[in-house]
């Protein structure tokens, strides 16, 4: 549980610290192939083929992103 | 571009699309990619008008003239450019996504699912109505930010918990955060009058069994019980958990509830839906919410569900 400020809504007192970004800055895109590409261990996957226990834990933990438009 | 191809919007970041695109390819099917964070600064959109009533969009000047579906998965905004002033960069965002989605809407075409068909779906206020409306059981529930209210629902609803009316994402002085779904306790009650500055949804807690993630891909069901009760982090919440070895298993589901939940969809007008609901002690299955475009690559990993070829071959027509 977080300490809660002014102005804060009482729902954010249940606010959870997240990894920033979700390492998209380790994300490239194969235009040609249309199929993004991951950095794993300084080798460039296919995002859907790669494969480890990071990968796993991303795979469950992306559906904490649900909504469709991040506006 | 051919013109029976299929069109994708989503995102560079999501690889649930990676994984139908790669099936895709494997059905020799063709179908073009736009990730949406690269309108409006790294790619040109045109919209042309035409006499016979069609409206063609040009990307990057290849024009989509006609699709066999459209798979609306993900919007993701651009980062803003370099020296771009904050409020040009959200004049432009605004601009983009009224032309962008703006075009999209003037496809007549298959979809899964259509723009406004998940809009509207996103709503859970809305969702809840239609859920109950169907004959699906939801917890006891009241939308509010009124901090009297939502001390009646404690006193009458016993255990309560809170979630997001929308996402629990956000930021705040740099960091990140998510909010997941909590239980209230009569010692959050003296921060109650915070509760005015967004309105949340309170509802009873559900003792579980465990919990079921539902996988609708159009008439096609995977269904899953996910044994959040094995893990403490997981037992409110199962997103909440960074477990990714949370034990799941592949549940079939009772008839009736499964005609409930395609009735849900198709009064949604989804062809394409996440369904969380709970299992209790009694047996009872209690519907939490539905995401119009949920995640299910873990489902895939962990049960080999499919869910990707099977999303591959609604968008080529396969499927009903």
């Amino acid at each position: 549980m977080t300490a809660m400020l002014p102005n804060r809504p009482f729902i954010m007192l249940f606010a959870t610290p997240i990894a920033r970004g979700g390492g998209h800055d380790t994300l490239r895109y194969d235009e040609e192939r249309q199929l993004s590409q991951i950095l794993v261990s300084g080798v460039w996957l296919d995002a859907a083929m790669a494969h480890g226990p990071a990968v796993r834990d991303s795979r469950f933990t992306r559906v904490r992103q649900e909504t469709t438009d991040d506006e | 571009m051919n013109e029976s191809a299929i069109l994708i919007v989503s995102t560079v970041a999501d690889t649930a699309t990676d994984t139908v695109v790669q099936s895709l390819i494997a059905r020799r099917v063709a179908h073009q990619r736009i990730n949406t964070e690269d309108f409006p600064f790294e790619r040109a959109l045109t919209l042309d008008y035409q006499a016979e009533g069609q409206t063609s969009i040009a990307i990057g000047g290849s024009t989509v003239k006609q699709t066999r579906s459209i798979w609306y998965r993900r919007v993701r905004s651009p980062a803003k450019p370099e020296r771009m002033d904050p409020g040009i960069y959200d004049f432009c965002l605004r601009e983009n996504r009224a032309a962008l989605l703006g075009g999209l809407l003037t496809q007549s075409t298959r979809w899964m699912s259509h723009p406004a068909a998940v809009w509207r779906a996103e709503f859970k206020p809305y969702q809840l109505r239609i859920a109950q409306e169907v004959g699906l059981r939801i917890p006891k529930t009241i939308v509010s930010n009124d901090p009297d209210a939502i001390r009646r629902a404690f006193r009458d609803f016993g255990p309560l918990i809170v979630k997001p009316t929308r996402s629990g994402h956000f930021h705040q002085a740099g960091e990140e955060f998510s909010i997941f779904t909590s239980r209230v306790t009569v010692e959050h009650l003296a921060e109650l009058d915070a509760a005015k500055w967004a309105p949340s949804i309170y509802q009873e807690w559900i003792s579980k069994r465990y919990d079921i993630r539902v996988t609708c891909v159009g008439s096609r069901v995977f269904a899953a019980a996910i044994h959040s009760q094995t893990d403490p982090a997981a037992a409110v919440d199962w997103r909440q958990t960074v477990n990714a070895g949370l034990p799941h298993s592949p549940i079939e589901l009772p008839a009736p509830l499964v005609e409930q939940l395609q009735r849900l969809l198709r009064r949604l007008d989804l062809a394409f839906g996440c369904l969380d609901l709970v299992l209790t002690p009694d047996n009872e299955y209690v519907f939490l919410e539905v995401n119009p475009s949920g995640q299910w690559l873990w489902l895939d990993d962990q049960l080999n569900f499919g869910i990707s070829d099977t999303v591959a071959e609604w968008l080529t027509g396969g499927v009903a």
